[in-house]
């Protein structure tokens, strides 16, 4: 008895672990549907809302064509995903006279396909599946009675965001627009900026449940080959259930996939990709999310702002040299700062370690400790103050930072110097332009800390070496990562660690390609 | 991977020292004792320092004393009294006993020269007349650290005074073994009872009752003291040695009066030559200044009375080098200006035979001196205010 009972749950379980390693399924879809359509208008609204399994938000609505002899025709479609003003608008009202005369199901089709609907976007389907699809993308399938095809019309529409300033990545002089959650006005804002025909956008389908539009976007001509080889071979390879944000795609599809630094830029602004395209990268945009995928992406592009290119050259020069500066800065602060206090006190002038040894009277904790705490401590401060509600989160965790780290000194828990370290650290951190950049920068602090705590300079010059090898063996879809530093392109350090004015920098970045480079004709040429 | 971790963690964070952990010693003094000798060492308070609140109830610096037959030994001895590990890179100022430094110094300075942690930027100077230990008791005014106070005093007095100099660790063990040139160091006293040095209480007083000051310049012999420069050699001495840069100097006017001129540049070359087998030297200063006070009745406006003004500080700069070499040749018989360096320098091959009895020879040699002076500019005010009031 209890022998059996015991074979039971093990079965059951191994039942379980079998059932989970297999692929999931798509939903419900019978297996046994045909592939074809029938001609029978009830027996397809019947399948259609047995399929649906009778969700509310499925609408089959049946009417007669063109007055009472015209041909029964149905709409299906979802609702709130569909614009139906227009078609519906099309549809109303008596059949011309000539028309009338039409009776088979096949004319009426054709007729309502060539003349009577006005939509931009009208399809034929003879697959089952493909309808099914359409509906869910919010087009809408119309029936025709005694006819084994179907149409499908481009009625996508319904309540969606608009255009608004990007919340990331916002800017003091440049334009104002961000990107949306819809794909078309993501891709038609890029086009706006770039009128030529060169520029191409490719569909595709990702995602087996969530069937998540994605769209490529490129400039023939400027994107090399090979990096638009691998985009499309790194796409197609993706297999899974579903994609709810370019996040999604960008672990799928980035190289070094255990580095903590990002090999794919992702932003939310259109000029930003427009510019990227002009470049020769691949964009590649993803429904459902403001948020789009720039490739190749170098390691100084994470430390470049779109507004470099808006305000005066030297002004962005130095603005990016600073950028450096607060990267070392967030990197190292902390881990230098205990190096050098509990290893290498001679390096101090003798005024500052006095200074230093006096804040550190009655400190119990050993300066890493010290480090540690108010680290994870701005980490919890800044976490909160994400996930809390806009309106007040700026405010809290304002007072959260200034009441814990006075406090802190106060109470005698933490020196005051470090709490200027973490200071000068966490607003370093900001500076950087792209935050997925400034993410890896924060884990990587803490790994310098425990280096400099064990080891001191020494241990944390080490790490930075093999950050720098790290680095170099990086690569992004087939360019180095270090590009142009490591390999050096003397061409492209006119717009990377510099930004040289905008009349001089005549050519692309050498690195991505170097078909056609010339952006301005070259010099002693005219125009 | 887990090893990589363990390798990390298991360091035991060699060397690690946290700065609540160490004694800061600003100064050492080295006295000699029965048993070999004393140390004594200026530990910063650095609570007291640097925290404004609660500052003035504690002195800014202890001092700890300890004996030892050699200097590590004193220094490991010093532990036995202190709750702190004794941090020696962050050393101001070496101070050394005058009965000490008469008696030999080489023998504490190996160590100084030798320990890993001990920096060689810090200065050397002689108690005169005075223990090293009193030096450092003494807390001194404006600058909270003693050693601070008199690591910085000697920068400045070294440019604005010329009467003493900065030695460092490095140059008097170059001078320890160099012949041709021997060490100098300056000397530091206090005036005042020794015993009110300590007391925090005499800083109500705006006039401290113990202060410390420098006094003249001891030349070495080998590794001994063996004498002190008056304020003239010793402004000779550094003359001769050319690195003074805005000493000033005062000259008697024809009618009585002083006249006051800083110097703006100067260099100095120390030559030195065998001719017939005995050695010569010559010291040949180039001095250019300002007239800085007039406080006697002459016309600066005239060539004239410049060049003579030129001529009498001359003959000044001449007198006191040549001060300086007797005073060396005669009495201390040491050749701190480093003519045998100079010979060596000029004829190796004849100082070969010279360095085996230079102390005799050099007492023998004739140094010639030359001063050129020019005065540049004689300030913002044609005539001197002295005149004004007599018309």
């Amino acid at each position: 008895m209890k022998n059996g009972m015991k074979n039971g749950i093990l079965k059951s379980l191994l039942r379980l672990l079998q059932n989970r390693n297999k692929a999931e399924a798509p939903p419900p879809v019978p297996a046994a549907s045909p592939r074809g359509i029938s001609s029978k208008l009830a027996a397809n609204l019947q399948r259609f809302r047995a399929e649906f399994g009778n969700s509310s938000d499925l609408v089959t609505r049946e009417m007669r064509f063109g007055g009472a002899e015209g041909p029964r025709i149905a709409l299906v479609y979802l609702d709130g995903l569909t614009d139906m003003k227009a078609l519906m608008q099309s549809l109303a009202g008596e059949a011309a006279p000539g028309v009338r005369e039409r009776k088979s199901a096949r004319q009426w089709l054709d007729h309502l396909k060539q003349t009577a609907i006005a939509a931009g976007e009208i399809k034929e389907a003879g697959v089952w599946g493909d309808v099914v699809l359409a509906v869910l993308s919010g087009e809408t399938a119309m029936f025709v009675d005694g006819c084994a095809d179907v149409l499908t019309i481009g009625t996508q529409g319904g309540d969606r965001r608009n255009v608004e300033e990007p919340n990331t990545q916002s800017v003091i002089r440049g334009p104002r627009e961000g990107f949306t959650e819809t794909l078309r006005t993501n891709t038609a804002m890029v086009r706006r900026k770039i009128r030529d025909v060169r520029v191409r956008t490719e569909a595709m389908r990702i995602g087996r449940v969530t069937q998540t539009d994605v769209a490529i976007m490129y400039v023939q001509g400027l994107a090399a080959d090979n990096i638009l080889a691998e985009v499309h071979a790194r796409l197609n390879r993706i297999d899974t259930d579903g994609i709810l944000e370019s996040g999604y795609i960008e672990e799928f599809i980035q190289d070094g996939k255990y580095s903590p630094f990002p090999t794919v830029f992702s932003t939310e602004r259109p000029d930003t990709i427009a510019a990227g395209l002009l470049e020769g990268r691949v964009a590649v945009f993803v429904d459902g999310t403001p948020f789009v995928l720039l490739v190749p992406a170098l390691f100084t592009q994470f430390y470049q702002a779109p507004e470099d290119y808006y305000q005066r050259a030297d002004f962005s020069t130095l603005l990016r040299l600073l950028r450096f500066v607060c990267f070392m800065i967030a990197l190292l602060a902390p881990s230098v700062y205990i190096a050098v206090t509990t290893f290498h006190q001679e390096l101090l002038p003798t005024p500052l370690l006095i200074g230093l040894a006096g804040q550190r009277e009655g400190v119990p904790f050993p300066a890493f400790i010290e480090a540690v705490m108010m680290e994870i401590m701005f980490e919890i401060l800044r976490e909160g103050g994400v996930r809390m509600p806009k309106t007040i989160g700026q405010s809290v965790s304002i007072v959260g930072t200034l009441v814990i780290g006075q406090a802190a000194v106060e109470a005698g828990l933490v020196s005051p110097a470090m709490v200027i370290v973490v200071a000068i650290t966490a607003i370093s951190n900001f500076v950087i332009p792209a935050f997925n950049m400034a993410i890896s920068l924060r884990m990587l602090r803490f790994l310098f800390m425990a280096v400099a705590a064990s080891f001191g300079l020494f241990g944390v010059v080490i790490c930075l070496i093999g950050l720098v090898l790290h680095l170099c063996s990086l690569k992004s879809f087939g360019v180095p990562y270090l590009a142009p530093f490591a390999p050096l392109q003397l061409n492209d350090q006119k717009d990377s660690l510099f930004r040289l004015p905008a009349w001089m920098l005549r050519t692309r970045p050498r690195s991505l390609q170097d078909r056609n480079v010339y952006r301005q004709p070259p010099k002693g040429k005219a125009p | 991977m887990f090893s990589a971790v363990a390798l990390v963690l298991l360091t035991g964070c060699w060397n690690r020292r946290e700065l609540n952990e160490l004694a800061i010693a600003a100064a050492l003094g080295i006295d000699k004792s029965e048993s070999g000798l004393k140390l004594s060492v200026q530990v910063i308070n650095p609570g007291e320092i640097a925290d404004r609140k609660g500052a003035g109830k504690q002195p800014p610096v202890v001092t700890f004393e300890a004996e030892g037959r050699t200097f590590m030994e004193a220094l490991h001895r010093l532990t036995t009294e202190m709750p702190r590990r004794i941090y020696l890179a962050h050393l101001r100022m070496v101070i050394i006993g005058e009965e000490m430094a008469r008696s030999g110094i080489g023998k504490a300075l190996d160590a100084l020269s030798r320990y890993y942690e001990v920096r060689t930027d810090y200065y050397v100077v002689v108690a005169r007349g005075q223990t090293a230990a009193h030096i450092l008791e003494t807390l001194t005014s404006l600058e909270k650290i003693p050693a601070n106070s008199m690591n910085t005093s000697l920068d400045i007095s070294e440019k604005a005074w010329a009467a003493t100099g900065k030695t460092t660790l490095n140059d008097l063990i170059s001078g320890i073994h160099n012949i041709g040139r021997s060490a100098v160091m300056s000397g530091i006293t206090l005036d005042g009872n020794p015993a009110d040095g300590p007391e925090m209480n005499r800083f109500q007083s705006t006039k401290p009752p113990v202060i410390l000051r420098y006094s003249g310049i001891g030349a070495m012999k080998g590794d001994k003291l063996a004498g002190w420069l008056s304020e003239t050699e010793s402004k000779g001495f550094r003359f001769a040695k050319g690195n003074l840069t805005n000493t000033g100097l005062v000259v008697p006017c024809p009618a009585g009066g002083y006249a006051d001129v800083e110097l703006v540049r100067m260099n100095s070359k120390v030559k030195g030559k065998v001719a017939g087998g005995s050695p010569a030297g010559s010291v040949t200063i180039r001095v250019e200044g300002m007239l800085t006070e007039v406080s006697c009745d002459i016309d600066v406006m005239k060539r004239k009375t410049i060049s003579r003004l030129e001529r009498e500080i001359e003959d000044e700069i001449e007198e006191a080098v040549h001060a300086a070499v007797r005073r060396s040749q005669d009495d201390l018989r040491s050749d701190v200006i480093g003519f045998g360096e100079a010979i060596h320098r000029a004829n190796p091959k004849a100082w070969r035979n010279l360095k085996r009895n230079w102390p005799q020879a050099f007492r023998k040699m004739k140094v010639d001196v030359n001063v050129d002076m020019k005065i540049r500019r004689i300030g913002t005010v044609n005539e001197p205010a002295a005149k004004k009031t007599e018309e």
